[in-house]
């Protein structure tokens, strides 16, 4: 089966690659500020948490500032929650592409998710900035930054799928997946820190794929440290099994797509 | 000579109303309420050889359309089975896998990435292309913005220069000039050969005529008659 996604991805890989550039050229075209909604986004979101949670509030966040730990916690997400979300709609609004073209309907999904990687890296260097403000000196152990965020992807791509399918049958999922979206991510810890879920809860936060990834993420990027063995193994079989399961729906479902959409 | 495309017992069902909301999809569970059906080919059979060209008749809605679109892989039969040996270029309809948004150079990339080429080909053959189209002045405006003699062209010029063994035509040249549709006539019958396969649905029968070493009416998604060109067309023509 994964061999089938890599030769159908092989193909196709020039229409995967103008698909993406297509995306990403008429996101930024469109928008009065282009290209600096990548980094508005993220600083905006951080900004109004750290006034409320880290000002008002006050959680507790150990040896890590609540700003730094906000920032890279919506950059990381808002690349998932965006590609989740672009990737729902992506065989609806290819309808033109869709239903007149012979051409593996998974391509639609990837170059959603590709297309958003700009976004992450405009992102990320603004969190480079912050790291240095706050004297947070980055280990060897970034490195896992890259190994994550393919799992982010993966994981992405096998919610993608699941809506983008069902998507083109119920125009409902549309509506959905904004709200989805919204609980996950307080059920995943953004713009909280993992160890501020209750103990006896923890075990049930872990079963979230999301949240080994985010917290592997942030722990790579602000305290220097390798992911928790545990949380990972967890997101990663989960991730697996999901993205297997979202594969083979949408390919059962794919057969209808240009009789339907 | 070796067949190009066989198609064996081939059926396709459309389900009409097809619903789109969670809302429609209660009622349909709870009284057990069946969608109607449409057929658009019944049992359809036919083998095509390599280098033949196959000219398609039919009245409005007889399936012609339908089936070109099953041969391109576009949508999938609901019974049957068909093969087909070679590459496959497909011009359905206007414009077929141009994007709106892009322009014309970037369609003409678009397009030839989806019939498979690399891009070194298509970069090879760009000026090639864009010479033939005539509109090199719109090469970096929208399609969008393309009249629709200027899609066409342009989608022509692209598939023409294609590498391809089995070429559908739909009714696309319609919309041209009709020096425009000279010239890709010409070009067509250039690169035909004796091994290339053309499956032209028109329903201009000048065109069918010069084109078809056989000729398939359809009607009501049945094949009514496969044979030569005059008979074939004298038959449609008493019959509809």
């Amino acid at each position: 089966m994964k061999l089938l996604i890599a030769s159908n991805i092989w193909r196709f890989r020039y229409l995967l690659l103008l698909l993406v550039w297509r995306d990403v050229k008429s996101r930024y075209k469109q928008a009065l500020f282009g290209f600096s909604w990548a980094i508005l986004t993220p600083a905006f979101q951080a900004l109004v948490y750290w006034l409320v949670f880290g000002l008002v509030f006050k959680i507790p966040t150990g040896n890590i500032p609540y700003l730094p730990l906000v920032f890279s916690g919506f950059i990381f997400w808002n690349f998932f929650s965006q590609s989740v979300s672009s990737a729902t709609l992506s065989i609806t609004s290819n309808s033109n592409l869709v239903t007149k073209i012979a051409f593996p309907k998974e391509i639609l999904i990837f170059s959603s998710i590709l297309g958003r990687i700009p976004d992450l890296i405009a992102s990320l260097a603004v969190l480079i900035i912050i790291l240095i403000f706050y004297q947070i000196n980055p280990s060897v152990h970034i490195l896992w930054v890259i190994p994550l965020l393919l799992i982010e992807m993966v994981m992405a791509s096998a919610v993608g799928m699941f809506f983008a399918s069902l998507n083109v049958y119920f125009r409902d999922i549309t509506a959905v997946v904004p709200i989805l979206l919204m609980a996950w991510l307080f059920l995943t810890p953004v713009i909280y820190p993992l160890e501020s879920i209750p103990q006896q809860y923890q075990l049930y936060a872990k079963l979230n794929p999301m949240t080994g990834i985010l917290e592997g993420l942030r722990n790579a990027v602000l305290v220097g440290a390798p992911p928790d063995n545990f949380s990972m193994l967890l997101s990663i079989i989960i991730t697996f099994i999901f993205v297997i399961f979202s594969y083979l729906l949408f390919k059962k479902l794919e057969k209808g797509f240009s009789d339907v959409v | 000579m070796e067949n190009a495309i066989v198609i064996n017992n081939l059926w396709k069902k459309y389900k009409i109303g097809q619903p789109k909301k969670l809302g429609d999809v209660l009622p349909l569970f709870l009284f057990r309420q069946k969608l109607k059906e449409f057929w658009a080919l019944k049992n359809i059979n036919l083998s095509i050889k390599k280098g033949e060209r196959l000219g398609i008749i039919g009245p409005n809605g007889s399936g012609k359309s339908t089936l070109l679109k099953i041969i391109s892989g576009v949508t999938a039969p609901s019974l049957g089975n068909f093969t087909i040996t070679g590459k496959v270029a497909a011009l359905l309809e206007v414009g077929t896998g141009f994007h709106p948004d892009f322009t014309g150079r970037e369609n003409i990339y678009l397009y030839g990435t989806i019939m498979g080429m690399e891009l070194s080909e298509i970069k090879h053959r760009f000026d090639e292309i864009v010479r033939f189209s005539g509109i090199k002045k719109f090469l970096d405006t929208p399609v969008k913005y393309y009249s629709s003699g200027m899609y066409v062209r342009l989608a022509f010029s692209v598939a023409v220069h294609l590498d391809w063994d089995v070429l559908l035509v739909d009714e696309v040249l319609a919309v041209g000039d009709v020096d425009f549709q000279k010239k890709c006539l010409s070009k067509i019958e250039q690169s035909l050969g004796s091994k290339k396969t053309l499956i032209l649905v028109s329903h201009n029968f000048d065109v069918i005529r010069k084109f078809s070493s056989k000729v398939l009416f359809i009607k009501d998604g049945k094949i009514q008659k496969i044979g030569k060109a005059d008979s074939v067309i004298n038959y449609y023509l008493k019959h509809v």
